[in-house]
């Protein structure tokens, strides 16, 4: 089976860079480094230490999984202090086999904690910031709520993994995106704009990684 | 040599950002779910972005007793605005415990109304779909509601996700590396957010991994 995911995200890597909307942006000039990169597959099927899952995995389906007999620490759940871009980063553009989750978060490429601690208890979130109108009461106790039937509500928005729908579908595809669910992730219909953006990343970033002492994990010529 | 190291990195922290930004053709770099999809939340791409319908992150934490869920929405925003309720939306966290892991075997859903008979008076919230409750769950916002072994919680909060989002708009936009990890883009700001508490073995399926994803869905169609 993995091998026919791998096999089809080969053919849309290669495809797809054809295949944008019409809202696409104008294509940036490709930078040094593009014809480095045969292919983001190896990236793909890398294991990411830790987890047993290869990224693939990890982003298809766009869900949060979670085995609760390992220890709740992104990417199995996310908590609410875990640098979840800065592991992503490493997990889609590095040799794991070389580097670990946690090399960007080692430098850090990104501010490493929030800006508020967060609370200890329930609901852990930290307090609002500045004085905002608040909204609760002590001694409300009934509220209208809206009780339509199902029929009447459309899709906006969805999420599971962070990052996935802007960092790695194009715009022309997000509101399909959205609109679909686990089920079409798993079916691979977003195949070619997963490797498309990945591999279009990896084909400026190539050079940087190299200069800074780093393994990509795409397949270079 | 660390100068060093560190300058390739923000080298590269840079080179990272700009191509998000170039290939996403948004303004506002979009960072976890902020202002995605653009054609329906963001203002630079949408005239009337539905900011109280965007998802912006999903939190799943466990312990031996429980499992908390978290989702972030309408968001950031200035420490000024109040929450963003909406009476015309759902939000639904989807959990799977069995195969397929991509359907749904637990739906619990959120939504916001108003004090009944009161004009413009406090937002409540109505949890349905919890297992082992009861009913719904019904209560005020910006207080902690406890039912049959559930803790909700629904309100302002700070924006819990930190990245410089900044550093990826300048960079796009001028060219010279501006990417810093002592700049937090969602540094002083607010958020939207509900949180649940249940205990584990009321979604746990043997030892099988448990798949969330949430969403949200508006009445009447997008605005």
């Amino acid at each position: 089976m993995r091998r026919v995911i791998a096999g089809a995200l080969s053919l849309s890597a290669g495809l797809a860079l054809a295949s944008c909307g019409g809202d696409e942006p104008a294509t940036v000039a490709p930078p040094p480094g593009t014809a480095q990169v045969v292919s983001v597959t190896p990236c793909l099927n890398q294991i990411v230490p830790g987890t047993g899952k290869t990224v693939v995995d990890l982003v298809v389906p766009d869900t949060i999984t979670v085995n609760l007999n390992q220890a709740s620490v992104f990417p199995n759940g996310r908590r609410l202090q875990d640098p979840v871009i800065d592991i992503t980063l490493a997990f889609i553009f590095l040799d794991m086999n070389r580097h670990g989750p946690s090399t960007f978060v080692n430098m850090p490429l990104n501010p490493p904690v929030n800006d508020r601690p967060f609370r200890t208890q329930f609901p852990f979130l930290a307090l609002p910031q500045g004085t905002p109108p608040l909204s609760g009461s002590d001694t409300a106790t009934q509220f209208d709520f809206v009780n339509a039937p199902a029929s009447e509500y459309v899709r906006v928005d969805r999420t599971g993994m962070p990052a996935i729908s802007p960092a790695l579908i194009a715009p022309s595809r997000r509101n399909e995106y959205n609109d679909a669910g686990p089920g079409e992730d798993a079916a691979f219909v977003f195949a070619s704009e997963l490797t498309t953006q990945l591999q279009l990343l990896h084909e400026v970033l190539v050079d940087d990684f190299r200069a800074a002492g780093l393994t990509p994990c795409a397949a270079l010529r | 040599m660390r100068n060093f190291v560190f300058v390739s990195m923000l080298a590269l922290a840079a080179a990272v950002a700009v191509p998000v930004a170039f290939l996403s053709g948004e303004k506002p770099a979009p960072a976890a779910d902020h202002l995605d999809p653009p054609a329906r939340t963001n203002p630079n791409n949408d005239s009337t972005p539905d900011f109280p319908a965007d998802i912006a992150d999903l939190y799943v934490t466990h312990d031996d007793q429980m499992v908390t869920m978290i989702v972030t929405f309408g968001g950031p925003a200035a420490t000024s605005l109040p929450a963003m309720y909406d009476a015309d939306l759902l939000f639904t966290i989807s959990v799977s415990n069995q195969a397929p892991r991509t359907t749904t075997d637990i739906p619990i859903v959120f939504q916001f109304g108003r004090e009944t008979g009161v004009a413009d008076g406090p937002w409540g919230v109505r949890v349905r779909g919890v297992p082992g409750v009861e009913g719904d769950i019904v209560g005020s916002v910006e207080r902690i509601i406890e039912k049959d072994g559930v803790r909700v919680f629904a309100g302002l909060t700070d924006d819990p996700f930190f990245f410089d989002s900044q550093g990826l708009t300048e960079t796009r936009q001028t060219g010279t590396l501006s990417f810093r990890n002592n700049r937090d883009f969602f540094g002083a700001q607010n958020i939207t957010a509900f949180a649940i508490q249940i205990p584990r073995d009321r979604l746990e399926n043997g030892t099988n991994e448990l798949d969330f994803w949430t969403f949200s869905d508006r009445r009447g169609g997008q605005i």
